[in-house]
């Protein structure tokens, strides 16, 4: 038997595969990147793990927990690949898989087209059942429906089925009915109900959800298997996968709600970032994850990420609890382009990672924003990635005097101009994510994270009035660290839509209490000790009329109160909208978020040093600062920095997986944790 | 910054669209009214001192009349000396105060930087206050000039009181008109913040080059277009006012980078509420050409004032007062569909065949006996998308002049005493063609028990006599209809009944038209046709009537 102290987080992207362990006596924190193997995911997974472990003198059996980021699940339903599915709906609405909202993509553009129908008509099949608002039964489902429906599933060769009736969500017996002929008549099929997934009301996210669930069932499925034997055989036994709400679940459970990882892809990194700020008392952030392709923006309040269970993925709604993140096309490798116009653009096409940027020498030709950045001396103009990545410069500067000879300008105005159109366009998605939700951005601490995050936070900060941002220690491994802090986590949410009053207080408490049943089942099954388990309450509410609500945590004290309750909606639906009413007051859904606690790591506390950081420096270079004028940057090894060490800027750090800039008149402090904090001087 | 070149050019204007956004964002966010804040039936943009549009953030195309209808007013009406800060003006009168249909409420800011006009902020919402319907607009509700509603950061109480009360749902229009103030107020604190980050001499020269950059990318999009001229007409079945095959007609001339949209020959204006008037037709040719045209081109006043449009006055697009104009969208989604006919004689790939052509409605009334409360249900179901060049229209989505959402039948069901039967895919509705048109869809709604006095208020569909066609060989699309079921019998088969009393278990089934194809059925792969056999998409009748020969 190993000492079981290792808890290790794998994060697979597309690029990489990000491996981040912790030894959990110790604090002692041990990283390892390599390319992600595409085929088949845990190629790479296992043996990253097997390096790690190797270079860091332990073995399998000393890993504690494992915790995995997969994006298996994302990319079947990115790719429109997953097992040939059928559907079993209520008579009459075998149509709304393609109805669904009825809206069309595009206002404008006549070549858009709707989501991919999942599922082919001759296999979407109807039941003569119907339940109705209330939950009662008004036709009996005729269980003798089901017999050539299950013939036909058989000649079709369905591998994966959805059921979903409407208003199951407050009564599942039909679908349960539903669900136990298939299970003796097809076992080897993957069946998922659609009450089994999430009891909200509206249909066609519900129905999106179950269909995807089955969809990437059997291929996500089987990978879990393969993964859950391999790790096994090196001696791993606790594996837990990251879903989209910033938890983890076990690996059992992510093979019968695959569905759940389908969002996992950034939720790691937000959690990463909150998990830090909250050890510097940092509440409030707007995280920023710039990488090759695209940013992900998202905010956390409070200490809280902000959920949101509206997130699409690849356009279906799937109505999964998520971390609420928003994404646009905005990296390291987006293009810039002069359009018809005569005006300059950034993205959202991106390089990627072949042919990548013109300075990679893979055959790129098109000037991209790290090339913009080589030219402007921001990038060292020989070697990427600590001397990993050879580049030509001068292939940068060939690209970008390309685009600056069509709207008659100078090469470095030219390179600048990229970098500032880039930033107003991640700028204009930060200030709508925040607006949204009634925040004013220069109140928060922005987190930059991602390969080229810490490139453009300085920027960033300067140009919204922002008061500082975070540089973590390991910003190109935010995601792997990330899990590493993850607790256990499922919300169980149903819809009872019932009017807030003096009344109330008896449902409420019921609804609660059936919710807490489901809860400790879950625990039990997931075996998690009574001392560890933990529950968040939430209601989503709207006034009575209205077809949106918001979500509210509630602490549980309180639901005997029909007017705290009240005036706890009031004061979120203020800060949303600016403005309340006397309305009627709604709940439309109870939930509890399941945490099942893991002792977070202990993390290294770096010894103070003072302020000076001139050990640290290692060079100067020149920076094009526009209108003509250069300054000298005084450049930094992040590796030497240590904790109290302060940069004055203009100055760049440089770090294996990324680099910083820091702008004349801003400040870096090194904190105990090895983060940065840039502010104004 | 000095000069605006192309680089400041582009942050300068994403910095205008953020403005727009954002503000479109509160809207949402603070508007009251269901049909405000869930189907974000709201337009919001930014004008220039001299009334020209900067930026456009909309939801619903049609829209756009009403926008630059009032700005357009608002500045013929007044001398710049009697616009001051703090003033908010208000407008819905489709022939005084730049609107198109009365429930289209537009609020108006100017906005000033150290004493001076620089901007204007305006924004509309669909105030879905009780409806009204007769022949001629003063039938339909109270009409608002351009007047302001404050006056130098004053309500002007007697304005606001005298609209008040002419609303039935009081408190939602105050909300709804609340968030529409507190919309333009943000986007002049944003606008201000920044002009005082660029300079005002940057913003003055950036409304200048902005409009430049609009019309120059417009006007290299249409020298590319043949010269010539290209005409199309088509009609509307009728106006519900027993006016029926109303002709609309376009001639469309092209010549160097110039384009004329000449709609002479349109049939007069009509009794029933399907009047368009100016700024409605021009709405509806801008939506068609950042379509056809180069869906990058920025919507701003350069851009649209490269086109010429000619209509006769007194017609059912260039409509004068006392016309109604209610129901006008039907009528536009029509226009739209002339443009694009017209285009298809130039070249059809830029455009789709006709689709379902419509805003097919219909609005339940009664007293919901679970809760003792009267209930409105009003919804819109859209139908069959144009085929393509390359591929099949798109399948049960709205199409044109506007994109609204449905309203889930889980969520239905709870608030109103109706149960929903079927919602499908109208079979057979697609029109045949190497690719075909869009399908319709069919919703059918029950009446339960609990819904007492129950009326069909109004509903109404388009399409239902005269198909929409197809493209290049492409064959017509399948026909609209509203029916009334009672035990089985068929009771109405108006596609637009008027105040239809309804009883327990009655079925109210609406079909919308499905849509054209594009290119000759022969030239259809007969595997897809046998696939869709299989699926039920198509039966044999229709396959015989497309003239498919094929074994199946």
């Amino acid at each position: 038997m190993g000492s079981k102290t290792i808890r290790i987080g794998v994060d697979v992207g597309g690029t990489n595969t990000d491996i981040c362990a912790i030894d959990e006596k110790s604090g002692e924190l041990m990283v390892y990147k390599l390319p992600s193997s595409l085929y088949d995911q845990s190629e790479a997974v296992v043996s990253g793990v097997k390096v790690i472990a190797e270079e860091n003198g332990f073995a399998g059996e000393d890993i504690s927990r494992f915790m995995h980021g997969t994006t298996v699940a994302t990319n079947a339903i990115l790719e429109g690949r997953g097992a040939k599915t059928a559907l079993i709906t209520t008579g009459g609405f075998r149509d709304l898989l393609e109805i669904g909202r009825q809206k069309r993509p595009d206002l404008y553009n006549l070549q858009a087209d709707k989501v991919k129908t999942l599922v082919s008509r001759d296999c979407r099949f109807e039941v003569s059942e119907r339940t109705d608002y209330k939950g009662n039964i008004v036709r009996e489902l005729k269980e003798e429906e089901l017999l050539p429906i299950v013939e036909a599933m058989r000649e079709n060769q369905v591998k994966a089925v959805a059921v979903m009736l409407l208003n199951a969500y407050l009564n599942p017996d039909n679908e349960q009915s539903i669900k136990a002929i298939i299970e003796e008549k097809c076992p080897d099929v993957f069946l998922t109900i659609s009450s089994d997934l999430s009891k909200q009301f509206r249909e066609y996210e519900r129905l999106c959800g179950t269909v995807i669930n089955s969809f990437v069932g059997p291929e996500v499925r089987k990978y879990m298997n393969n993964l859950k034997s391999t790790l096994k055989s090196i001696g791993i036994e606790n594996t837990y996968i990251n879903h989209s709400n910033g938890g983890l679940m076990s690996i059992d459970e992510s093979m019968k709600y695959p569905v759940k990882t389908a969002l996992s892809g950034p939720a790691a990194g937000v959690v990463g970032a909150q998990y830090i700020t909250d050890l510097i008392e940092e509440k409030d952030l707007i995280t920023v994850d710039i990488g090759g392709t695209s940013t992900d923006i998202s905010l956390v309040v409070n200490g809280r990420f902000e959920a949101s269970d509206e997130k699409t993925i690849s356009g279906y709604p799937v109505r999964i609890p998520s971390i609420d993140i928003s994404t646009i096309g905005a990296g390291g490798g987006s293009i810039a382009w002069i359009d018809s116009g005569g005006i300059l653009k950034v993205g959202p096409q991106s390089a990627g990672a072949s042919p990548g940027p013109a300075c990679y020498k893979r055959g790129g030709e098109e000037a991209t924003i790290t090339d913009a950045r080589v030219v402007l001396g921001h990038l060292n103009n020989e070697v990427l990635l600590g001397g990993r990545l050879p580049i030509n410069a001068e292939l940068s500067k060939a690209a970008v005097k390309r685009l600056a000879d069509r709207i008659h300008m100078d090469v470095m105005e030219t390179a600048r101009g990229i970098i500032s159109v880039s930033n107003s366009n991640i700028i204009k998605e930060i200030k709508n994510v925040t607006v949204a939700k009634g925040y004013n951005p220069s109140e928060f601490c922005l987190v930059a994270f991602g390969g080229s995050g810490p490139l453009h936070a300085a920027e960033l900060i300067d140009e919204m009035m922002i008061k500082k941002a975070l540089i973590p220690k390991t910003p190109g491994l935010l995601a792997a660290y990330g899990l590493l802090t993850e607790n256990m986590r499922r919300d169980f949410v149903q819809t009872n839509v019932m009017e807030v009053n003096d009344q109330c207080h008896n449902v409420l408490e019921k609804q609660f209490n059936l919710l807490e049943r489901e809860a400790d089942m879950w625990f039990d099954e997931e075996k998690i000790d009574s001392e560890k388990r933990s529950r968040e309450y939430f209601l989503d509410m709207r006034y009575k009329g209205q077809n949106h609500e918001i979500r509210v945590p509630i602490d549980k004290t309180i639901i005997s109160s029909a007017d705290k309750i009240r005036e706890e909606f009031t004061i979120a639906y203020e800060r949303l909208y600016s403005f309340s009413s006397d309305d009627v007051v709604q709940i439309v859904n109870f939930g509890l978020s399941a945490i099942g606690d893991i002792v977070y790591p202990v993390i290294n506390e770096d010894e103070y040093d003072g302020e000076d950081s001139s050990k640290a420096l290692i060079g100067t270079r020149r920076v094009y600062e526009g209108n003509g004028e250069y300054s000298d940057y005084g450049l930094y090894d992040r590796e030497k920095l240590r904790n109290g060490n302060i940069i004055y800027g203009p100055a760049i750090v440089e770090q294996m997986d990324s680099t910083t800039i820091i702008l004349g008149g801003q400040k870096a402090t090194v904190d105990k944790y090895l983060n940065m904090m840039i502010e104004r001087v | 910054m000095k000069e605006i070149n192309s680089i400041t050019l582009e942050i300068v204007a994403n910095s205008i669209t953020s403005i727009a956004e954002q503000m479109g964002v509160i809207l949402s966010k603070t508007g009251y009214s269901t049909n405000i804040k869930e189907r974000k039936d709201l337009s919001v943009a930014v004008f220039d001192r001299n009334g020209k549009l900067l930026s456009l953030a909309q939801h619903i195309p049609l829209h756009f009349s009403s926008l630059s209808g009032a700005v357009e007013v608002l500045t013929q009406k007044y001398n710049v000396e009697d616009i001051h800060d703090g003033d908010i003006f208000i407008a819905n009168d489709p022939y005084s105060g730049g609107g198109s249909h009365l429930p289209d409420i537009v609020l108006l800011k100017p906005v000033f930087y150290n004493g001076e006009l620089v901007a204007f902020m305006v924004n509309t919402g669909h105030h879905a206050d009780k409806s009204r319907k007769g022949t001629t607009i003063y039938d339909e509700g109270l009409r608002i000039p351009v007047v302001k509603l404050y006056d130098r950061g004053t309500l002007v109480k007697d304005v606001m009181d005298l609209i008040m009360l002419n609303f039935q749902m009081k408190y939602e229009r105050h909300g709804d008109l609340n968030a529409q103030i507190i919309t333009n107020q943000y986007g002049s604190d944003k606008l201000i913040e920044l002009i005082d980050k660029i300079g005002i001499d940057t913003y003055n020269e950036f409304c200048i080059k902005w409009l430049e950059y609009g019309e120059r990318k417009a006007r290299l999009a249409i020298a590319e277009l043949p010269d010539g001229e290209y005409c199309f007409e088509d009609y509307l079945d009728d106006d519900g006012a027993g006016n029926k095959n109303l002709l609309i007609k376009t001639k469309i001339v092209i010549k160097g980078d110039d384009i004329t949209f000449d709609f002479t020959g349109t049939c007069p204006q009509v009794s029933g509420p399907y009047n368009c008037v100016p700024c409605a037709l021009k709405a509806t040719v801008y939506y068609s050409m950042m379509s056809i045209l180069d869906n990058t081109i920025p919507a701003n006043s350069g851009f649209f004032e490269s086109i010429n449009i000619v209509a006769e006055s007194g017609s059912l697009v260039w409509a004068t007062e006392p016309a109604p104009t209610g129901d006008r969208e039907t009528t536009a989604q029509r226009i739209a569909d002339v443009i694009f006919g017209a285009f298809s004689k130039m070249n059809p790939e830029k455009v789709v065949a006709a689709g379902n052509g419509a805003m097919s409605f219909f609005s339940f009334a009664g007293t919901d006996e679970r809760s003792g409360q009267p209930y409105i249900y009003v919804e819109t179901i859209g139908g069959g998308s144009g085929a393509r060049y390359n591929k099949d229209g798109l399948d049960a989505v709205h199409v044109h002049m506007t994109n609204t959402s449905n309203l889930p039948v889980e969520a239905l069901e709870m608030e109103y005493p109706l149960m929903v039967e079927k919602y499908a895919l109208s079979e057979n509705s697609c029109g045949a063609g190497k690719y075909r048109g869009g399908m319709g869809i069919i919703r059918t709604i029950r009446i339960l028990e609990e819904s007492k006095d129950t009326v069909l208020v109004g509903a109404a569909t388009e399409r239902a006599v005269i198909r929409p066609w197809g493209l290049e060989g492409g064959q017509p699309g399948g026909n609209s209809s509203i029916k009334i079921y009672r035990a089985g019998k068929v009771i109405s088969d108006s596609p637009k009944p008027r105040n239809v009393k309804l009883e327990k278990d009655d079925i109210v089934e609406m079909v919308t038209a499905g849509a054209g194809g594009y290119g000759p059925v022969s030239e259809r792969d007969p595997e897809i046709i046998k696939r869709e056999f299989r699926e039920g998409i198509i039966d044999k009748k229709w396959i015989e009537e497309a003239g498919i020969d094929i074994a199946l």
